[in-house]
């Protein structure tokens, strides 16, 4: 399963083979464990400033550790309660902004900082909602060949990278600088 | 709780700090050194100088490649014939602004007219005035490359929407010898010439190539664009990230579309990201949205948006071609379209 668990990281597993890991990682703790010692690897490998630290443990045990206020509610200042959000949404506000600070620039902030790119997972076809006709597929290399080649007009090296390019979805955009 | 709200008013205004501070520090590098501006100079009028003949490897992704060039200039202008040795071959033969790349195994002809950047050595873009603005040009070391010694030019980026340059310069003619694309300290992608002689005695017959004769009932792909006034196309970038302006807006045709596509090159005046905009047809299995990586430097970020697909193409990092494809959105038709034009 380790090598499996690596290639899902690496983009390297078929659809259903994707849906079998995921399934697994959600179900055993171990393979979870490897998730990330995987990720911390690859970090450590690209010298990545921003090191995959899993701080959900931490801030699930300072939730847990945070005493519950039996006492009867006081009443909030109006000025303060334009802060009162949920703990939840500050925690993801939290993380968010964490990630933000620790990978400014960084490819992985892609993903955090938008999660509304359409059909998010690259590898798993889905329905076109505007065109219920024909399923959506990844991007081959037939179709971006004619793009790179005229690209080539603004690039020295495009024309010289071969004719076939190959293309390959990225999952995760680390992924892409994991070399 | 009170404390966890002391935790994120912390976070928060570490958060505003850090929108100041961290791009500041980015902005930090000095002007880009005058000697290593002139030394670009120097690069960008060689190829209009120097006659030269060798072979030249293109390594990317534990991939190598090699071709051999012939580079002539006399009377006649500027023509060059590029072979790719390793692989399928290809052929390039370009006369002045005409290109002509012949595909054997395919028996295809591709024909196009380029303006705007050659090929490598020749790497810079006809105009390159801001690349202060988004690099740090400085000298490096004396190296020696293929018995030449070399003057090493670095161009160091001022953010990280973009990859790094180093260039290793023939001291005598100015020509590029090698070019390293750097992402940090790794290096994505290089040129490097294996075997080259530079100056007088390469015979213009080695222009020639068999196929000029060979190819006349090949399959032939005339590119042709359509050139159009800033602006004028339905859709447009709005606000794209530092440093990168539009350098030109057209449309064009590619081989199998039965309409011309949008096209809109952008240009930090060293890297090139290029938008194609074109209409999901009906019965057509549209690609799904997300992130593509090909060999070497280039990134490819796809959107669909109001039935049309949004591919941002180009030799810069994932995130830079997402805020350039974000950044793309519709607009009223300012103007009308010119007549094709080859």
């Amino acid at each position: 399963m380790k090598n499996k668990v690596s290639a899902l990281m690496d983009g390297e597993l078929s659809t259903e083979e994707v849906a079998n890991v995921i399934q697994h990682l959600n179900k055993k703790n171990d393979s979870h464990e490897d998730w990330k010692t995987y990720h911390l690897i690859g970090d450590a490998m690209r010298q990545s400033s921003a090191l995959s630290i899993d701080i959900s443990r931490n801030v699930s045990n300072s939730l847990v550790a945070e005493p519950a206020l039996l006492a009867p509610k006081l009443p909030i200042p109006q000025k303060r309660s334009a802060f009162a959000f949920s703990i939840a949404a500050s925690v993801v506000v939290i993380i968010a902004g964490w990630l933000g600070l620790q990978t400014l620039h960084q490819p992985s902030q892609i993903i955090i900082a938008d999660n509304n790119i359409e059909g998010a997972n690259p590898i798993i076809p889905v329905v076109n909602s505007r065109s219920s006709r024909t399923l959506a597929h990844p991007l081959t290399s037939a179709e971006i060949n004619d793009y790179l080649l005229v690209h080539g007009e603004f690039s020295p090296g495009t024309a010289m990278r071969g004719t076939t390019f190959y293309v390959h979805p990225v999952m995760d955009p680390q992924d892409r600088y994991r070399r | 709780m009170i404390r966890i709200f002391g935790i994120f008013l912390h976070f928060l205004l570490l958060l505003l700090l850090s929108g100041f501070v961290l791009p500041s520090f980015a902005q930090d590098l000095p002007n880009s050194s005058e000697e290593a501006l002139v030394w670009l100079k120097k690069i960008a009028i060689a190829p209009r100088q120097h006659n030269y003949l060798g072979t030249f490897i293109y390594y990317a992704d534990e991939h190598m490649e090699t071709s051999s060039i012939v580079h002539i200039v006399d009377d006649k202008g500027e023509r060059e014939k590029i072979e790719v040795l390793d692989g399928l071959q290809r052929i390039v033969i370009r006369n002045n602004d005409e290109m002509i790349c012949y595909l054997p195994e395919s028996k295809t002809v591709v024909t196009e007219r380029r303006w705007f950047r050659k090929f490598f050595p020749d790497i810079l873009p006809r105009s390159f005035g801001d690349l202060n603005d988004s690099y740090f040009v400085k000298k490096g070391k004396q190296e020696r490359v293929t018995g030449f010694d070399c003057q090493v030019i670095i161009l160091q980026p001022r953010d990280s929407l973009r990859y790094g340059q180093k260039i290793w310069v023939d001291m005598d003619t100015g020509l590029v010898l090698k070019v390293a694309v750097m992402d940090g300290d790794q290096i994505i992608e290089q040129f490097a010439f294996a075997q080259l002689k530079v100056g007088e005695g390469i015979r213009s017959e080695l222009l020639e190539s068999k196929y000029s004769k060979l190819a006349t009932d090949w399959r032939t792909t005339n590119l042709m664009t359509s050139v159009l006034e800033n602006g004028a196309l339905e859709w447009q970038v709005e606000n794209p990230p530092a440093g990168f302006k539009k350098i030109i807006e057209m449309k064009r045709n590619l081989a199998g579309r039965p309409m011309l596509v949008d096209h809109i090159a952008l240009s930090d005046d060293f890297a090139t990201v290029s938008i194609f905009i074109e209409p999901i047809l009906a019965n057509m299995a549209p690609p799904l949205s997300g992130f593509y990586s090909s060999r070497g430097a280039i990134n490819i970020y796809v959107r669909i948006v109001d039935g049309n697909i949004i591919t941002t193409v180009g030799e810069v990092p994932l995130e830079t071609v997402k805020l350039i494809g974000d950044s793309v959105s519709r607009q009223e038709i300012k103007a009308s379209t010119d007549n094709l034009k080859h």
